[in-house]
């Protein structure tokens, strides 16, 4: 009898263990699954801008990358300007709000004749406080300086190239495309993707050549190739 | 990543370890060989996660449920059945305009139905005496959302090289599709008569989403009901009550 008892209460204390077991193995579940909950991710981790990779070649050797004396481009009804694109492959914003982007291409030729630009520095107390530049005869006056650049009117641009400065070859390059808009994510909102339908120069400063005609946010991938005439 | 992962071996580990059933099964062979049956009831659940996550956060509201059968304590076909809602729009967003300025009072709204179904496999020492009983399982499911509704507006183009040439994007409405697949692991443990509660660990992954394709826009979804955040959505966890019919 005194042996059933303890049988019993032996069982009893088993079973209550087991229950507890249960009830605490929740619990820690619990505790360990609350550290499952990530925060909300209110930041936009994906790469967001589309940019149309451009190389160009020589046009008598295809295969020899273009190198540039200088060249800078400037997309029209912007102010910014992309310079140090020398090593002729570079990328290229495209206007997501619109069906076509135009640049300014602006390079020195390879046969290139300096420009007679004379200076006159502007001392004041043995201090160099300003420099005066005279063009065909007359003072201008400088209105910007990008790198190697200068802007003495909005149509008046001049490179400083090896010691003196260079009237640079200007065209204009046209992109046409269609936009597309990607919605990625509620933080990172829309993002553009292109379909190019045509690149052309206005003045046939090279051959072109679209070799991928979808401009998206993949990283340093090329989309149209310039075979520059020999200038 | 990593640490997902050792985080999720050791709650298997520790479940499985920490419990009494499954403890004993090396010293004894399940109870009662004899006594087994084939079909032993059908617990009916209800996933307490959900309405805890939208007691956190009010951007969100789900339910779930789900029908799991029991076969010889072994196997447990289960299909589930839920719906969720969220609003996954940030307050603002500065990414996709890059002036600095954030837009505001953008939307991004997500909800829909959802249907998963599949089987859990009891790993512990079964005991055929009883109808109900603890059981610590591992499985699977295959998940869809067939026809999510999604709304989004208010975005903008990033056109800031070209100023004020940034243009609000059209509000994009529509439905979708999204399915997956999950790999779980859980326990479920009677706590009174027929009234059992329950734990589960998901790993979700294999996440296709329909992308709509309207005018000149392109739609992928980065919430889906079911399923979550795209990138936080991978582990899930249900806390479950349920009710055992037999």
């Amino acid at each position: 009898m005194q042996m059933t008892n303890v049988k019993q209460r032996a069982l009893k204390s088993s079973r209550t263990f087991k229950s507890l077991g249960m009830w605490l193995m929740l619990l820690f579940s619990l505790c360990v699954g609350e550290t499952f909950i990530s925060c909300e991710n209110e930041h936009c981790d994906e790469p967001m801008y589309s940019s149309m990779g451009i190389s160009c070649f020589s046009e008598i050797n295809p295969t020899d990358k273009y190198t540039f004396l200088a060249l800078s481009l400037l997309p029209m009804g912007a102010d910014t300007i992309y310079t140090g694109l020398e090593n002729g492959v570079f990328y290229l914003p495209l206007n997501p709000s619109a069906t076509e982007t135009k640049y300014v291409w602006c390079m020195i030729p390879r046969i290139y004749e300096y420009v007679g630009v004379s200076l006159d520095t502007v001392w004041q107390d043995s201090v160099a406080v300003d420099i005066k530049y005279c063009m065909d005869g007359k003072s201008v006056s400088l209105k910007k300086k990008e790198r190697d650049l200068f802007y003495f009117s909005d149509s008046t641009m001049l490179y400083f190239y090896a010691g003196g400065f260079v009237r640079p070859m200007i065209d204009t390059l046209t992109i046409s495309y269609d936009p597309i808009h990607e919605f990625v994510s509620g933080e990172c909102g829309y993002r553009t993707i292109y379909e190019l339908k045509n690149v052309a120069f206005s003045k046939g400063t090279g051959d072109l050549l679209i070799e991928n005609d979808r401009v998206t946010n993949k990283f340093k991938e090329n989309h149209v190739n310039i075979y520059m005439s020999v200038y | 990543m990593l640490t997902y992962i050792c985080r999720f071996i050791s709650l298997v580990a520790l479940l499985l370890l920490a419990n009494p059933a499954f403890a004993g099964k090396k010293s004894k062979k399940s109870a009662g060989e004899e006594q087994k049956q084939f079909f032993y009831g059908v617990y009916l659940d209800y996933d307490l996660a959900d309405p805890l996550m939208g007691a956190i956060d009010n951007r969100r509201f789900g339910m779930n449920s789900s029908v799991v059968l029991d076969f010889q304590h072994l196997f447990y076909p289960a299909f589930e059945l839920g719906y969720a809602t969220y609003d996954a729009s940030s307050d603002y967003i500065y990414d996709n305009t890059g002036t600095g300025t954030p837009t505001e009072n953008v939307k991004y709204e997500v909800n829909g139905t959802y249907y998963k179904v599949g089987l859990n496999i009891n790993l512990l020492a079964k005991d055929y005496t009883k109808k109900l009983a603890p059981y610590g399982y591992v499985g699977f499911r295959y998940a869809i959302a067939p026809r999510f509704e999604y709304e989004i507006s208010g975005y903008k183009t990033d056109a800031s090289l070209w100023k004020a040439d940034s243009d609000y994007i059209p509000e994009q409405k529509g439905n979708t599709k999204a399915q997956w697949g999950e790999f779980l692991a859980g326990v479920n443990t009677p706590i009174f008569k027929g009234f059992c509660m329950g734990v589960e660990l998901r790993y979700k992954g294999f996440l296709t989403i329909k992308t709509v394709e309207e005018d000149n826009c392109s739609i992928n979804q980065s919430y889906v009901p079911g399923y979550g955040d795209y990138e936080d959505g991978t582990w899930g966890f249900r806390y479950t009550i349920s009710y055992f019919f037999h």
